[in-house]
Parts: structure tokens; sequence; C-alpha cells
């Protein structure tokens, strides 16, 4: 497969500012009042998000996997790398007119659990609604390799696949559940063979190779558009660093995250695209340079963004003691 | 007596009570995501692994169902496993295993043999990191009727509540309080003790007004009635240690000598234990309440989830000066 040169740039230039948000992440939790509640970062698992944004309409439906990828929706239209952060910081987008982040259902994304895997049968119901809505929308949920062997997954796996429902599954493969390597949790090889249990098609992908990702998304994305029903894509990646901020990773082999960083997509992709010609040095620092323009910006833009309001958030409640 | 105690954390301290009781008898085994390779959610579960070797201890996938069913299925076939739930929202995941399975079916189906299951798991409520994690569901559990419930506030009750936990032949829930793990340390006696479910402890005494409370609350009620001490108010402080079984005898006796009554929990206040409690004290005592001298109140969380936000969380749960300025409107 040809991918055309416009959407290689798009994507580059999409990781490029994933991977300074991952930066600012950080940045931003060691930022005094900021309030940012905890922080799991996706470093080195960006790719995955990028390739499945260059693949999805406006009004599809999409959840990144489990704790640690969902500020990477600011690649989604609609929302902002300061809404990310804002998001992570419990401010108030509303105030300040913007939609939040993890719930705007017009924007693609009905929610995420922290109470992992139990969000996944509510995105089989988005692909429901699609259907029944005749609407040409599909859904992807993306999670962990821990969660991928939760029930509610196999729920939903179960009738996505009896009601050919237009959903796609993704199970991001980072090696680890917290401390738990998927050696432990699995018994397979290939995560990618449940699929043929639940009756639809499965195929695990280098999730740190973002053509091999596009190409392979974009197969599955067109299948399900038009008709064919779920699928399984398995994105084989790396959780380079601790489950969060404050773990002593002491179940990791020494010198296993090294070896991976050195297959980390940003720097395999910039590679290739120089290789084959569609960027130069100068491009690289160029897009580096607004990312981080961008980034900066939306680090201050956030952190002015006013908490949301007791009272504002009591109304919420049922008024009915 | 330096040489008979040890200080202990919270959290030291339900660690030594896994380890005595799994030392003790060998049929006690436990399970859960992370008990090894992470030492539990914060360090419950450190060095039992060396100690007691890959049979008696394991980490599962991320399976809450399969714990507590597994849970259940070992305890009916001869051995005595803790389930290790990590947060107590995760038992939501498993609420059939828990609710029905645990704590309803067994009676019905007519299983009359020992059902010797722990779930641990902990609330963390305060912190802001929102209700998927932070709820506190024991209201929920007060309400099946077959499990026992214990909430320890000290690192004394923790260890003798755990073990007696360990040792007893129903299933209990026991849920530890994250905001206590690593607290002040306290002297625990280096000889065994147990402490027996239903007996509530009075952990200050005083005569103006009795708060009834648990779990981490208790040392919210502890701070608030020394605050009420300097201006002359004597809060007596009654910690439940254990919901069910439930010690009203001791709330009774409380509140017939000071003739009001306060109830501090953590979880909201809708359908929350503190109505069960009122209840329960005005079944025991009806003449009592005829004679207080106040009407009875109680504090929780408000009525809406805890959201996700450092900054709001701790204004929906109870703090020391809402619990002050109750009491100081009820004396
Ligand atoms: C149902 C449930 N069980 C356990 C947890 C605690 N927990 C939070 S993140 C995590 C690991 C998730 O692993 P994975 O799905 O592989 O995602 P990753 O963190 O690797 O991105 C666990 C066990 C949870 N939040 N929800
Ligand atoms: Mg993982």
């Amino acid at each position: 497969m040809e991918i055309p040169k416009e959407k290689l740039l798009e994507m580059y230039r999409n990781l490029v500012r994933a991977r300074i948000l991952s930066e600012k992440l950080y940045e931003v939790f060691t930022t005094e009042g900021s309030m940012m509640q905890g922080l799991h970062r996706g470093l080195g698992e960006e790719a995955i998000p990028v390739a499945v944004c260059a693949n999805l309409k406006k009004g599809d439906y999409y959840k990144p996997s489990g704790v640690r990828m969902h500020p990477y929706l600011f690649l989604r239209e609609g929302f902002t790398m300061r809404d990310s952060i804002a998001s992570e910081c419990g401010r108030d987008l509303e105030k300040v007119g913007g939609h939040q982040t993890y719930v705007s259902p017009e924007l693609g994304i009905i929610g995420k659990s922290g109470v992992l895997g139990e969000d996944a049968p509510m995105y089989v119901g988005a692909a429901l609604s699609a259907m029944v809505r005749k609407s040409d929308q599909i859904t992807i949920y993306t999670c962990g390799d821990g969660t991928a062997n939760r029930a509610p997954l196999h729920e939903s796996m179960v009738v996505a696949a009896a009601w050919k429902l237009p959903i796609i599954f993704m199970i991001e493969n980072n090696q680890y559940g917290m401390g738990t390597s998927v050696k432990k949790s699995y018994a397979i090889e290939d995560l990618s063979d449940r699929a043929k249990a639940y009756g639809f098609p499965g195929q695990s992908v280098d999730g740190n190779d973002v053509m091999a990702l596009y190409e392979v998304i974009k197969e599955y994305t067109e299948r399900t558009r038009s008709g064919g029903g779920p699928g399984l894509i398995v994105a084989e990646t790396y959780r380079v660093e601790g489950h969060m901020v404050s773990d002593t990773q002491l179940y990791r082999p020494k010198g296993e995250s090294a070896e991976w960083w050195k297959k980390e997509p940003l720097a395999r992709y910039q590679k290739s695209l120089m290789d084959m010609g569609i960027i130069t040095d100068k491009d690289v620092t160029e897009a580096e340079k607004e990312a981080r323009a961008e980034a900066d910006k939306a680090g201050e833009d956030a952190l002015a963004i006013p908490f949301l309001e007791y009272e504002d958030y009591i109304k919420s409640a049922l008024d009915v003691l | 007596m330096a040489e008979e105690t040890r200080l202990f954390t919270y959290i030291d301290a339900i660690n030594s009570a896994y380890r005595e009781e799994m030392q003790r008898d060998e049929r006690v085994i436990m399970f859960g995501e992370d008990v090894i390779s992470m030492q539990g959610s914060a360090r419950e579960t450190t060095g039992i692994f060396e100690q007691f070797g890959p049979d008696r201890i394991k980490d599962t996938p991320i399976v809450e169902e399969a714990i507590v069913g597994m849970a259940m299925g070992a305890g009916m076939t001869g051995l005595r496993p803790i389930g290790f739930l990590m947060f107590a929202s995760l038992m939501m995941c498993a609420f059939d295993q828990v609710w029905l399975k645990l704590g309803c079916n067994r009676q019905e189906w007519g299983y009359r043999g020992p059902l010797p299951v722990v779930l641990h798991c902990m609330v963390i409520g305060g912190t802001g990191i929102g209700m998927d994690h932070a709820v506190s569901p024991e209201a929920l559990l007060v309400h099946c009727p077959g499990l026992k419930i214990v909430m320890p506030s000290t690192a004394y009750d923790a260890k003798g509540l755990m073990k007696t936990a360990i040792r007893d032949d129903e299933p209990v829930v026991y849920f530890s309080h994250r905001g206590l793990y690593f607290g002040e340390k306290e002297a625990i006696p280096s000889e065994e003790y147990l402490i027996p479910f239903g007996k509530a402890d009075v952990k200050r005494e005083g005569k103006d007004i009795t708060i009834v409370s648990y779990s981490a609350m208790v040392r919210k009620v502890l701070a608030a009635a020394e605050e009420l001490g300097k201006e002359g108010i004597n809060a007596e402080v009654v910690d439940l240690r254990s919901l069910v079984p439930m010690d009203i005898d001791t709330v009774v006796k409380s509140v017939k000598k000071t003739g009001r009554l306060l109830i501090v929990h953590e979880a909201m206040k809708r359908g929350g234990v503190a109505g069960e409690i009122v209840f329960r004290f005005m079944e025991a005592a009806p003449d009592a309440v005829k004679t207080m001298k106040s009407p009875i109140k109680r504090l929780a969380a408000k009525n809406v989830a805890l959201i996700r936000s450092r900054k709001m969380e701790p204004l929906l749960i109870p703090q020391i000066q809402d619990i002050v300025e109750t009491v100081k409107g009820m004396v």
C-alpha cells in the first residue's frame, strides 16, 4: 500500500506533538499548584493514537487505552492539548466554552472507566447505536494487555461478533499491567489469536511502527465501515516507564526498558521518512519547535482555567435528600 | 516496656498479621493483582512471597470476578484464602461473586460448612482520585445477609482484626484505609493478640456528646474532639471497628451517659451506615431516645459522585472543621 505523502507528514507532525505532550504532562505534574491527580504516562506508546486518529472520520467513536492514553485525544478534531492538560488537572473546561475531554459524545468519546474494562460495553453500545441509526460511524475501543483479560471485554466481543457491530477492539500490548508481565498473565504468545474464538479477524502489528500500524488500521476500519463487522488489532509496544511516577519497578528485568527504547516510534519514523526523502533535518527542527510552542501555550492556558467549583458540581447531584 | 512492644505503621501491622497467620496455618493462601510483583497496592504484601513461596501467594491477571469466586471455591474445599482486591471500588466488578455467591447463595444452597474467606481491599477517600477508586462501599455490603465487615482505624486494631478475620469461618470483607497506611507508628505488643469482631472501642472518653465513627474518619473525629476539648466540650469517641457484627451496646452505654449522638462516616449520606446505626440504637434503647438532649445527627459525604479532582474531592467528604461545627450546634 502506498501511503500518501500528506498522510505521512500529518502523522509525523502528530507524533512529534504527541511526544512533546508526553513531556509536557510530566512538567505540569511537577508544577506546584497544577493539582494534577497523578501521572501515568504513555511515553513511547504515542504511535498508536496517532495512527488510529489518522484513520478516523469525524463522528467516529474512539476510546484510547486504559489509564495512560487519553490525553492523546487532542489529536481528534474538537480537542486541543490545552483540553487534555486541563482535564488531567481538574479544571472546568466549560467555563471557557470548551468540551469535557473525556466525555463528549458529539466528539466521539463517551467516557472512560477507572475501573478498567468496564467501559467496553458502552462502546459496543455506541457501535450498536451507529448501526441502528444507519450511520457509517465506526467505533475503536482500545485497552491494555492487562485490561483485555477482564470479563466485560469478553462479553463485549461476544455481542459485537454475534450482531456484527461496527467496532474494532484494539489491545495496546505494552507488555505489562502494573507489575505483571504479559508472560505471566497469558498462556498465548499472540494476543490476537483470541479473535478467532469470537469469530472475527484479528492481527498483531508492531505498535512502534507508524506506517505498519496505519496500514493495518486502515484495512480494518475500511472493512468494518463497509459492514464487515468487528475486528481485533493488537499493537505490540512497551511501557518504557513505571506504571506511574512513584513506581519502583522492581519487577522489571534490568536493561529491558533500554532495549525497547531503541525501538521507540518517533526516532524510527523520523529516520524512515528521511530515508524516503520526505523530511529533512530542517523539517524535524521546525516540527519540534512548533510542537513545543503549542505545548507551552497549552500548558499555560490550561493552568489558567479555573477549577471546577463546588457549587457548580453539587448542582449535578440528584437533589432528593 | 520498650522490649515488649514494637513500632508499627498501620500497613506494617496488616502485613505482620498476614505473616503470623500464614505461618500458623498452612491452609492460608492469598492471591490478587500484583501482590507479588508490586507488593500489593501499597506494600500490604511485602516479603510474603519470599517467606512463603509460590503456592501460598499468587499474582493474578486483572480478573476481579475470578479472584472472589476462586476464594469461595478454595474456601469450600479446605483452604483459607485471602482475596486481595486492591481498591474497594474494584469489588464492584465482582458484585455477584461478593454479594450473591459469598453473601447469600451459600445460605440458600444449605451449605453449612465453613467458608473462611477474607476479601481485603483499600478505601482511599480524600485524595482526589475519583469515584472509580475512592468509593467507600460498606453500606452496600452491610445490607447483604452473610458478610462480616471490618474497618479498623489504628495499627493495633488493624492487626488484631486481620488475624481474627483470617481465623473466622465465615466470609469477611476487610477494608483498610489508604489515608492511615503510612501514618504515625504505634506501639504494638510483641505477644500475639486478637481482637474479636462486634466489640467497639471507646477511643476517647467524654461526657457531653457521643461521636460514633469507623475507619479513617475516627482520626478526624479524634482531632475534632481535641479542638472541642479546648473549648470545654468533652466528646466521647466510639470506634465501631466492625460494622457486621455491630456493637450497639457500647453506643447505647455511651449515649446514656452523654445524651447526644453524632455519627460520622466517609461514605455518602443517603443509605449510609449512619442510618443503620441510629435505628439499631433506637431499637436497643427506646427509652434513651426520649431523654436525649438534642436530636441525633449524621455527617457523611455529599450525595454526589466523588470527582476526580484533588481540589474538589476533599470538599465532598466531612473534614475536622465540619465535625467541630456540627458538635457545637448540638451542645
Ligand atoms: C478492574 C480494575 N482492576 C485493577 C485496576 C488497577 N489498575 C490500574 S492500571 C492497572 C494495569 C492495567 O494494565 P493494562 O491494561 O495493560 O494497561 P497499561 O497500564 O499497561 O496501559 C491496574 C491493574 C483497575 N483500575 N481496574
Ligand atoms: Mg499494559
